[in-house]
C-alpha cells in the first residue's frame, strides 16, 4: 500500500495536479541524504518550460524557485519518533541549503494512525520553506505543518482512495 | 537481445505540422512577392498538405524514431539517426524518471565516471517509464557488483 502511495505521488507530482504549484521533472528512489534514507527525492523549478509564449510569460511573471519533494515511508519496525522527525527535518535543511533549492515538500508515509506528539510536532513546526506532511496511507488522514506550502500539501499528497 | 522499435503518432504528427507550416508560410511571402499579398489558393494548399505528408516519414525517421535493444548486460539507443548510444549497466550508477514535456516520460542513467547522462525516452517506445525504470535500477544494481 505504501509503495502504491508513493507511485500515485510521484506521478501527481510529475504529471498530474501538482503542475500547478511546480515543474517537477525528475524523481530519485531510494535516495540517501545525510544519514537518511528517503524512498523517493523529485525535484523541479517553480517555472515551467512550456512552448514559446508560456515560456516567454513564465520568464516575465513566475519566479524561478528550485523546489523539491522528499518522502519517507514509515513501516513496521521503524520507529519514528519527536527527534528522529526534527532530525529528518534538520537534514532536509541542510539538504536544500547545500543545493539551493527554496523550497521543500517532505511527506511521511504510513500505513496507521500517527501518536499526536508527533502530529503537533508537525503542527506546530515554523519554517516556512518547508512543507512537512504526515500521511496515514490507509485511512486518508493527514496532519500538516501551518506554513503556506505545508497546507498547499493537502491538496496534493492525498492517498489514493481505496477500489 | 530484445530490440523495441515503435512509432511515435504524435512525434510523425509534429513532423508533417512542422512542414505543413514552413511550406505555407513559404507560399504565402511567394504570393506576397509575386501579387503583393498574402494568398494562399486552395490548390497550393492541397499541394503542401500531400508534399508534407510525403516529407513526414523521412523527417521524422532522421529526428524521432526511437529504437533500443537492451540485455541484462548493455543496452543501444538510437534516436533518429542523430543519436546512437550503447551503453552497458555497469556504467552507471543512479537511475531516474523523468518528464520530457508533452506527458512524455523517459529513464535517465547517470554514468559513474563522469558528469553525463543517458536518457531513454520511455514513452516513444510505448514502454511504462516507472516499469523500465524499477528494470534499470535493477540491471545497474546487479552489474555493478
Amino acid at each position: 500500500m505504501l509503495d502504491e502511495y508513493i507511485l500515485h505521488l510521484e506521478k501527481e507530482l510529475l504529471t498530474g495536479k501538482a503542475r500547478w504549484v511546480a515543474d517537477f521533472t525528475e524523481s530519485f528512489r531510494n535516495r540517501q541524504i545525510g544519514d537518511t534514507f528517503f524512498d523517493m527525492l523529485v525535484t523541479g523549478k517553480t517555472r515551467p518550460k512550456g512552448l514559446f509564449l508560456s515560456r516567454i510569460f513564465a520568464f516575465f511573471f513566475t519566479p524561478n524557485y528550485k523546489v523539491a519533494c522528499l518522502v519517507r515511508s514509515v513501516t513496521d519496525g521503524m520507529s519514528l519518533d519527536r527527534l528522529r522527525l526534527a532530525g529528518i527535518l534538520r537534514t532536509v535543511e541542510k539538504f536544500m541549503k547545500r543545493n539551493e533549492i527554496d523550497w521543500s515538500w517532505v511527506i511521511i508515509a504510513k500505513e496507521g494512525g500517527f501518536p499526536e506528539t508527533l502530529k503537533n510536532f508537525v503542527q506546530t513546526y515554523r519554517v516556512r520553506e518547508v512543507g512537512v506532511a504526515l500521511v496515514d496511507v490507509s485511512s486518508g488522514d493527514m496532519t500538516t505543518s501551518s506554513s503556506f506550502i505545508g497546507k498547499n500539501l493537502e491538496r496534493y499528497a492525498k492517498a489514493p482512495k481505496a477500489k | 537481445m530484445d530490440t523495441i522499435e515503435r512509432i511515435s503518432p504524435i512525434n510523425l504528427f509534429i513532423c508533417f505540422g512542422a512542414t505543413l507550416m514552413a511550406l505555407t508560410l513559404i507560399s504565402a511571402f511567394s504570393g506576397f512577392l509575386a501579387l503583393g499579398e498574402f494568398f494562399i489558393s486552395t490548390f497550393i494548399l492541397i499541394i503542401n498538405i500531400i508534399i508534407s505528408v510525403v516529407a513526414a516519414w523521412p523527417i521524422y525517421r532522421y529526428w524521432f524514431h526511437t529504437k533500443m535493444s537492451m540485455d541484462d548486460e548493455q543496452f543501444n539507443l538510437e534516436v533518429g539517426k542523430r543519436e546512437k548510444v550503447t551503453g552497458r549497466w555497469s556504467e552507471f550508477d543512479e537511475v531516474s524518471l523523468v518528464h520530457l514535456g508533452r506527458g512524455r516520460m523517459g529513464v535517465r542513467l547517470y554514468y559513474r565516471d563522469k558528469d553525463d547522462f543517458v536518457e531513454i525516452p520511455a514513452s516513444d517506445l510505448k514502454l511504462d517509464a516507472s516499469s523500465l525504470r524499477f528494470k534499470a535500477i535493477k540491471l545497474t544494481r546487479a552489474a555493478s557488483k
